[in-house]
């Protein structure tokens, strides 16, 4: 079979051509699966274009905008686990969201938050500067060994997706 | 003075104006600035302000019998208009919500119980009560069976009042102030080195010298108005420097050209070695060596001030020996000679260059250099070795006793200088630094005080530790606590303090405004009146005599400290309290009572008092209420009466000017002849007792006449190591004191809510490897565990103090921490003051 269609080939083009195709579609396969092209899933700008709802309430929370200026991406909290090589898995966003968020959670559960502690250390947190009910609160749960923030600290980002606090404690992700 | 809040400011801007053509007028003089507002009517006038030793003089704004505003006194040379954030919140310290009104009595069914419930009673029944308990000691156990704890905030009078009472009434040398607690050791010192108490110099030092050195001494948040002058210095003056030592970084550092943290203890190495680098570099003043001053040494191996039989006092070669003994300037110099710069600089933790450059400032013989220091030098278990090894200093260099050459100790309490230790309400004085020990002494005292011969005792009575200590093993049953808070503020709390308290076997009763823990844990609580309730006389730390009218009347039923020592004296006869013996000697005062022979003495009940004899320059009228009550002017009676020991007592140099020019001036700096104020003494054209006691004296030349040779001691004394040190069990340094918002106990500042809102809470103040290597981080609950006790606290890591590894600091203020119930009640041995500044803790998470 193959003999047969190489054969035909041969006959329509030439061999020059032949050779110009293959180094055109090898080229072109490398910057299809090279991130250059997926350039993107990476800044805000690239993941926007899909999670449009949830990059615009990214952009109203304290990660983004606040008194100091210092800003999170989205690459330290989501690392691009579910985009494998900064590739899209579809055209369109088609998870529910608050499935979405549940499979973070998970994720960042299952790591004890260790996104979030790439920034923030509890031994660097001055209790003196905190509401009494949040150093009350953090004392517990750090006295219990419990020091992972996204059991408590959810919506921090991103809008808290509707019925979210039942399904997450259903499967213990909040307290 | 009669000065509407609108007259002030209107004057001050006459007076700002005056000043700029050339004229000085007195603010309050310029109140005549009559304006059409005369109903806004609040009454100025002068009156010293209730905390620190400084001495700040405030106006205290008065209108329908309530203190509705104060302001630094722009008239005082001491703080010239300015106030610390505590003075400024002065109008507020009378009035919280708590305010004590009628005596309380522990009961169970109408009668007093130890275990009864706090209930309201009457002056007459308290009284009765405390005065059944009083004669029931005094028959079993004589008079050192009954003791009165007071204070360095007591008035003049109070304290003149309770001495009598105590020491001439009862017979009982069981007198002992808190000031015992701040200013023992720079007593001990004094009269050690000088034969008189009180520093030589003044505040006018502040001025004229060239450099300051701390030791030990937070002047930043505890004497902050002196130290707006020496900032004032060091910024104006051209070489100016400033060196700090102290165990922990703090706000006093913020100005320090020479900041040095030492070891605790330590400071006797390094106090010695700048002796050392003086002799080694002849650096010292041959001729001023040779003309005043004689060299000693003390005792060594001197203990620790503890119970007998702790194995620490047991292993003391010379337990609280301090007798002194000559020694020549070459033995002297050997002996300081160990202290090498190496060598102290290796224990002591600090550099070398720093500690060389210390020495090099007070080796220079053109730098003039004021020494300071309060509770880092005097707390400590070789307090008085310490003061007297700065003197040692200063007098090497011939650098004392003249404008800007000063060591100067400066006193915590607004009156421990002018009553505790000018009255010598200590167990073992008299007015006018006399001693019980001294029967010449005694004499003039018996002479003075109308008593017949050999009333006095003469055997010095219990110390404030002692009493706790004589409490618990009940030596002693009735103890009456006036003007402080020891409870909280007294060491070792649950060991040696709480267990006699609440011992059935012994009564306590507490004096105070507020229900303090003293208070609470008392047996009788009188409600007191305080400061601008009353008429007083305050002294500060340069020996300023300040007196203030009574501006307010006290609340309720709540009567001054010197209204309840003279009304509770008239529950006992002369025969109950002195035996049949002694009232034989003087057979005129039969059947009289105490109050009759110490207060209706003639002397005492002297002045007349009317209605309207209180009166200020504008004649506006003053109420006092304790002369109205007892029918005469007794606070210028008893005034006049503590001056008689100064002029005719053996110890000359003490003199102060008569009660009513006090009320006219802003203070006076004793010895006061011919009206002039004394700013710097021994020194012949400063001090009038000095050409007075030594005619031929060359002109500007010292006399120390306080010693019977004219000469100034010279007393060296080593490094010993404190009483205890971390271990690995107990790994860090506790360090206790204040801050700057709150007065001691914080009794009167935590009842401000401006102030208590500035500091709540007593935090542990904690280097910032010690919290990480323990998991805290700032604000993580703690506890501070010693071998006496525990607290629960919050960690600061990054507050106003700023510990080395292996320290930490915890301030007295908060009655919800009661800090000093880790301390253990070790002593100086010779001034018998706790060393609140030493002790071991471990540290772990709530």
């Amino acid at each position: 079979m193959k003999k047969a269609i190489t054969l035909s080939i041969k006959r329509v083009i030439s061999k020059q051509t032949h050779l110009w195709c293959s180094i055109g579609l090898m080229t072109l396969g490398l910057f299809i699966s090279s991130s250059a092209f997926a350039e993107g899933l990476k800044n805000l700008e690239d993941c926007e274009s899909c999670h449009t709802v949830q990059a615009s309430e990214f952009q109203a929370s304290v990660h983004y905008i606040n008194r100091s200026g210092v800003q999170a991406g989205c690459n330290n909290c989501h690392a691009d686990q579910k985009h494998k090589n900064g590739k899209k898995t579809s055209k369109v966003v088609k998870k529910d969201r608050l499935d979405m968020a549940m499979s973070e959670w998970k994720r960042m559960s299952d790591n004890d938050s260790k996104e979030c502690k790439t920034c923030h250390s509890t031994m660097a947190m001055d209790l003196a500067k905190q509401e009494p009910r949040s150093v009350a609160r953090h004392e517990e749960s750090f006295d219990d060994g419990d020091t992972s923030c996204i059991n408590c600290h959810k919506g921090i980002s991103h809008y808290l997706p509707a019925g979210w606090k039942a399904k997450a404690q259903k499967v213990g992700l909040q307290k | 003075m009669k000065l509407s809040r609108r007259d002030f400011i209107k004057s001050q801007a006459i007076a700002a104006a005056a000043s700029t053509a050339g004229l000085s007028l007195s603010a309050t003089q310029l109140a005549n600035a009559k304006s059409n507002d005369d109903d806004e009517d609040i009454r100025w006038d002068k009156i010293p302000c209730r905390f620190c030793g400084t001495g700040c003089s405030v106006l205290a704004g008065t209108r329908g019998g309530r203190i509705v505003a104060t302001q630094g006194d722009p008239d005082s040379d001491v703080n010239k208009g300015l106030n610390c954030i505590k003075g400024y919140f002065l109008s507020k310290i009378m009035y919280g919500e708590d305010r004590l009104q009628t005596p309380l009595l522990r009961k169970t069914d109408g009668k007093y119980d130890k275990n009864g419930e706090f209930e309201q009673v009457s002056w007459d029944e308290a009284f009765d009560v405390m005065a059944e308990k009083w004669k029931a000691a005094l028959k079993e156990k004589g008079p050192s069976g009954v003791g009165m704890f007071g204070s360095g905030q007591w008035t003049i009078w109070d304290g003149y009042a309770a001495s009598k009472f105590m020491k001439a009434g009862l017979r009982s040398n069981n007198l002992d102030p808190n000031a015992r607690h701040c200013m023992a050791s720079a007593v001990g010192a004094f009269m050690r080195a000088f034969g008189i108490d009180e520093p030589m110099g003044s505040y006018d030092d502040l001025e004229h010298a060239d450099a300051f050195v701390l030791w030990g001494a937070n002047m930043a948040e505890m004497h902050p108005i002196l130290w707006s002058r020496l900032v004032d210095t060091r910024l104006t003056r051209e070489g100016s420097e400033v060196h700090v030592l102290s165990t922990y970084t703090h706000r006093s550092f913020e100005l320090a050209d020479n900041g040095m943290i030492f070891e605790p203890q330590t400071d006797l190495m390094i106090a010695n070695y700048i002796a050392n680098y003086i002799i080694e570099n002849k650096a010292y003043d041959e001729k001023f060596l040779k003309d005043h001053v004689n060299i000693k040494k003390t005792p060594t191996d001197i203990g620790y001030g503890l119970r007998p039989e702790h194995p620490l006092e047991v292993k003391a070669k010379n337990s609280g020996k301090g007798k002194l003994s000559n020694m020549s300037f070459d033995d002297y110099a050997k002996a300081v000679s160990t202290y090498t710069l190496e060598y102290t600089s290796k224990h002591s933790k600090v550099p070398k260059e720093n500690l060389l450059r210390l020495a090099k400032l007070y080796a220079d013989p053109d730098k003039k250099i004021m020494s300071l220091w309060t509770m880092g030098m005097n707390q400590h278990t070789r307090g008085v070795w310490m003061n007297g090894l700065v003197y040692n200093i200063h007098l090497l260099m011939g650098k004392i006793a003249e404008p800007g050459n000063s060591p100067f100790s400066l006193t915590g309490q607004p009156s421990a200088c002018g009553t505790a230790r000018e009255v010598g309400t200590f167990a073992h004085r008299l007015p006018a630094d006399l001693v019980v020990k001294n029967p010449k002494h005694r004499a003039v005292s018996e002479k003075i005080w109308k008593l017949p011969e050999g009333t006095l005792n003469p055997k010095p009575g219990f110390h404030a530790v002692l009493m706790q200590r004589m409490l618990k093993d009940e030596k002693m049953n009735c103890y009456w606590q006036q003007c402080n808070n020891n409870m909280q503020a007294g060491p070792n709390v649950n060991d040696e303090m709480l267990p006699g308290w609440r011992n059935p076997n012994n009564f306590i009763t507490v004096s105070d405004p507020y229900p303090t823990i003293s208070a609470v844990s008392a047996d009788l609580i009188l409600p007191t009146a305080m400061w601008a309730e009353k008429e007083g006389a305050f002294g500060n730390a340069e020996r300023r005599t300040q007196f203030w009218r009574q501006q307010v009347p006290a609340p309720g039923d709540s009567k001054s400290d010197l209204w309840q020592i003279m009304e509770f004296s008239k529950r006992f006869t002369v025969e109950e309290a002195w035996g049949s013996e002694l009232v034989a000697k003087k057979p005129e005062y039969r059947g009289k009572t105490l109050y009759q022979v110490l207060f209706k003495n003639g002397q005492v009940n002297k002045f007349p008092y009317f209605d309207n004899t209180v009166k200020d320059q504008d004649d506006n009228i003053y109420k006092n209420d304790e002369s109205k009550h007892f029918g005469f002017y007794a606070q210028k009676g008893l005034f006049e009466e503590y001056r008689r020991f100064q002029t005719e007592g053996p110890k000359p140099g003490h003199d102060q000017a008569p009660f009513d020019t006090y009320h006219k001036v802003r203070g006076l700096r004793w010895p006061v002849v011919d009206g002039k104020e004394t700013l710097w003494r021994y020194r012949e054209g400063y001090d009038p007792f000095v050409t007075k006691l030594n005619p031929k004296v060359k002109k500007g030349d010292v006399y120390f006449y306080g010693k019977p040779d004219g000469k100034a001691n010279l007393i060296h004394a080593p490094y010993e190591p404190p009483h205890e040190s971390p271990n690995e069990e107990y790994d860090l340094w506790l360090c206790t004191g204040r801050v700057l918002e709150h007065w001691h106990t914080g009794t009167m500042t935590n009842r401000v809510p401006e102030l208590h809102k500035a500091a709540p809470d007593a935090l542990v103040y904690m280097n910032p490897g010690d919290a990480r290597k323990r998991g805290l981080k700032n604000g993580s609950k703690v506890k501070i565990i010693s071998p006496r006790g525990e607290i629960t606290t919050r960690v600061n890591v990054r507050g106003r103090n700023k510990p080395p590894k292996g320290l930490v600091f915890v301030p007295f203020f908060d009655a919800r921490r009661l800090v000093n119930k880790l301390l253990i009640d070790a002593t100086d041995p010779l001034s018998k003051e706790t060393d609140f500044k030493k002790c071991v803790v471990k540290i772990e998470k709530a």
